[in-house]
């Protein structure tokens, strides 16, 4: 299932996890939970747009306490890409 | 020391491998005692043996670190079994005692239950040497005793956190006869990887099927029967917060604890091309693994590349038996994708066959209209339809009050001219001019920024902004701007600084730089709130058309700019990712106040401050010395300007109020304010085409110092720095130039 995962997001560009969940006929909630352990493994990189500290700028700025609006994005890492070339080569 | 209190402890040879223990005093001659200490032996270290034989030395783990120390040093120190164990022993006086271990994730009731089944017999304490809380207990049910103890709440038992640990190495090392795993019908699935997890333990587990009432709340059906096969093990239902089968489970922990129900878990199954090197592995690790660790579970977790386990075991294992073992690991990195994927695809497995969702929920409903508002046509056509319809109504309701007030503060500054009119004359223009026509000028645009943010936060709070961000995604994508790019362009939206602090995330120098040279061409929230008011000053009711058109024509630029950067500098690079959209909800009413006045008070604090300054300067340089604006300083040193302002048809004071937008964007309207005392004064000084070149020239000219100090601060460069001024500016002064000159000839 975790194979299939990175096959579905390698298919596409940009996804939402509602959008894979329908793809693969499960729950957001099991995708989020899938993105979650493939991110601890090194497969996928998380990356959160909040602001972890206030920088230059930041107390002027009018969206400094909506930074988050982008919420949470997850990228195929290099180790993903090489895991899904590897099973696309085995098929 | 009492002697009693002496007689508790043990010598260090007498400690189980696996169980902690605290050093608790150290017997011998001085100079043993000097080599022990030296070797990190000091009461009240912890201490764990990790590998004990009957002759030869004793591996024990010490203060981070593994030690050997020899039978005749080992005979010198005496320890006692750390608190947990103690615990644990002291609730299991009776060795016809069952003990149970109580596990699930956070916030799944597990505490209930706890308390539920031990009322009052129960020791609250912490796990040796951590602050996380360990709780044991007692309680007596048909005659047997029960000792039970709640592990920390943990997602699963991977080891990736100082809970999961705890828990983990409680089953392992203590063996509970029996584990309790508390789930949440409510949301099942997340609950039952744990299980997964717990059912390849050689531990026998009831499943605790908690909050029943909060599923059934929410229309989901959870049948605790079909639950039971899918999974082979018992599940009881509970409403622990109400006592609700409390006795049910009670009498299904002593069924499990006599054997009077089979147990026959149904686990999780691995590939067979994964079972051969299972077993390989398993031959291989054999001899070095500890004896408390079950053997198939151990090769199981190095095969999923646990970091802990494989550390432990490599460190007691001869460097060829090592190598031999990294070798097969590394040949099977990727099993973990099987391994893990396989209790997935068993999670899957059973929520379809024993829990059947209401047709509508959030979750439903999120998705539906997921369908039409992330299409990538319908979507953005809606977000198009939106993106107008918020200017429309910012304008419908905010434009009338605006000019209200903008007549208002006219008044005022008559009434201050006519009443003051023997005090001295600069400080009367000061006063009516500078400040009263500045910063009041500026607040009357209150009411419409109100407007804006308030249906902003609107959109915030429902959820629509992330589909926003993730159509945009969509297109930025297919003009082919691909990977991390995309995410500081986004932030830049709220304001540009954050977002080219954003730029962080690209680990590639020269797309993080061309990010940062695209970032400033996104229109920000101060940029688009100026536009939103000069719009309406300069075209009133085609005002919405407008400012509509030209945040659209500003991302065409940014597209265009994106799509030749891509062709000549992201070529051939695709980094696909997936986001995260938070389910659709009614709005708070209270968090949109909350975003409104936060953003309200934001503008306030630098109308205040920064825009307040800008002002005053500009004000004073418009005044002295003559005390007319036409031969002031700032009147000769904006006439230099006049040529470059010919070729857009804009007067000096326009590119004057450009200028100090530099400082802060809202600045051009408190500058053009103090320079024609009346904003509507310059619908008569500049035509239609030359209007509309200065909105296309405030849009995209250069960003604010904040964001120029930001680009310096993330490339280091002067250079570049430069460079993107540069390039906005050539932008924005080619392009107003050619807007007006094609305008007039119509």
């Amino acid at each position: 299932m975790l194979h299939r995962f990175l096959e579905t997001i390698r298919a596409g560009d940009v996804q939402s996890l509602s959008e894979i969940a329908r793809t693969m006929d499960i729950s957001p909630d099991m995708v989020l939970r899938m993105a979650q352990e493939l991110t601890h493994k090194g497969y996928l990189q998380e990356i959160s747009t909040n602001c972890d500290e206030p920088q230059k700028g930041c107390p002027d700025c009018p969206v400094n306490n909506t930074c988050q609006v982008m919420g949470k994005h997850w990228f195929l890492t290099e180790k993903g890409r090489v895991a899904v070339s590897s099973t696309a080569t085995i098929k | 020391m009492p002697a009693a209190k002496q007689n508790e402890h043990m010598q260090l040879m007498e400690l189980q491998p696996g169980r902690k223990a605290v050093i608790k005093r150290l017997e011998g001659g001085r100079s043993v005692l000097s080599r022990l200490a030296a070797m990190g032996f000091t009461p009240g270290a912890d201490i764990t043996v990790i590998r004990a034989s009957d002759h030869g030395p004793l591996l024990v783990s010490l203060r981070g670190s593994r030690v050997a120390v020899g039978r005749g040093e080992a005979a010198h120190i005496f320890v006692s079994l750390a608190v947990k164990d103690k615990a644990a022993e002291a609730v299991k006086t009776n060795p016809n005692t069952i003990s149970i271990a109580l596990t699930g994730q956070p916030n799944v009731g597990k505490s209930s239950i706890f308390n539920l089944l031990t009322g009052l017999n129960q020791h609250v304490g912490n796990w040796t040497g951590k602050t996380i809380e360990c709780k044991v207990g007692t309680f007596k049910f048909k005659g047997a005793e029960f000792s039970i103890v709640d592990l920390p709440g943990t997602y699963s038992l991977t080891a990736s956190s100082e809970e999961e640990r705890l828990a983990r190495d409680y089953i392992i090392k203590e063996h509970p006869d029996l584990i309790v795993a508390v789930v949440n019908a409510a949301t099942l699935e997340r609950s039952l990887y744990l299980v997964a997890e717990l059912l390849l333990l050689p531990v026998p587990i009831v499943v605790a099927l908690n909050m029943t009432d909060v599923a059934e709340q929410e229309g989901i059906e959870v049948e605790p029967k079909v639950l039971e096969a899918a999974l082979g093990v018992p599940v009881m239902p509970m409403v622990a917060s109400k006592g609700g089968g409390l006795v049910e489970l009670k009498e299904a922990i002593l069924r499990m604890s006599n054997h009077e129900i089979p147990y026959q878990p149904k686990k999780p199954l691995i590939l067979p091309a994964h079972k051969a090197v299972l077993d390989q592995l398993r031959e291989l690790i054999g001899s070095y693994v500890l004896p408390s660790y079950p053997e198939e579970w151990v090769a199981l977790k190095l095969l999923e590349g646990d970091e802990e386990l494989t550390g432990l075991i490599k460190s007691a294992m001869p460097p060829e038996a090592r190598e031999n073992v990294h070798t097969l690991l590394y040949q099977h990195e990727d099993a973990i994708l099987d391994i893990a994927g396989a209790r997935f695809e068993w999670v899957a497995r059973v929520i379809r066959a024993a829990v059947v969702e209401p047709k509508v929920t959030r979750v439903g409903l999120t998705s539906r209209l997921d369908r039409v508002l992330t299409h990538p046509l319908w979507g953005t056509l809606t977000l198009v339809a939106i993106l107008g319809g918020v200017f429309w109504l910012t304008y419908r309701i905010g434009t009338p009050i605006q000019s209200w007030l903008s007549s208002l503060i006219n008044e005022l500054a008559q009434i201050l001219r006519t009443g003051w009119a023997q005090g001295p004359r600069w400080l009367v223009e000061f006063s009516a001019g500078g400040i009263l026509g500045g910063i009041g000028m500026v607040l009357t645009f209150l009411p419409i920024m109100v407007i804006f943010f308030a249906i902003l936060g609107f959109m915030e709070d429902t959820g629509y902004m992330a589909r926003a961000a993730y159509l945009s995604d969509r297109w930025m994508h297919m003009m082919g701007l691909h990977g991390k790019s995309f995410m500081p362009i986004l932030l830049g939206f709220g304001c540009n600084v954050p977002a080219i602090l954003g730029t962080r995330i690209i680990e590639s120098r020269r797309a993080r730089l061309l990010t940062t040279l695209l970032i400033p061409l996104v229109p920000c929230t101060a940029r688009m709130a100026v536009i939103t008011i000069l719009a309406s000053v300069f075209l009133g009711a085609g005002a919405f058309w407008i400012a509509w058109g030209l945040v659209g024509f500003s991302l065409l630029i940014l597209a265009g700019l994106g799509l030749v950067l891509h062709h000549f500098f992201f070529k051939n690079e695709h980094v696909p990712f997936i986001m995260e959209l938070p389910l659709y909800h009614l709005p708070n009413f209270r968090t949109i106040g909350i975003y409104v006045r936060d953003n309200i008070l934001g503008f306030l604090k630098k109308a205040g401050t920064t825009i307040l300054v800008a002002t005053l300067i500009v004000w004073a340089l418009s005044y002295f010395p003559t005390g007319d604006v036409m031969t002031s300083y700032l009147g000769m040193a904006g006439k230099t300007m006049e040529p470059i302002g010919s070729w857009m048809g804009l007067p000096w004071p326009l590119l004057v109020a450009l200028l100090t937008s530099f400082v802060a964007k809202e600045n051009t309207v408190a500058t053009l304010s103090v320079l024609y005392g009346s904003l509507d004064v310059m619908k008569t000084v500049i035509t239609p085409p030359a209007m509309l070149a200065f909105l296309v020239f405030q849009i995209l000219f250069i960003p604010c110092v904040g964001t120029v100090a930001a680009i310096q601060q993330e490339t280091k460069s002067w250079k570049w720095t430069a460079t993107s001024v540069g390039i906005q500016l050539a932008l924005s002064l080619g392009l107003a130039v050619a807007v007006y000159q094609v305008g007039r000839l119509f």
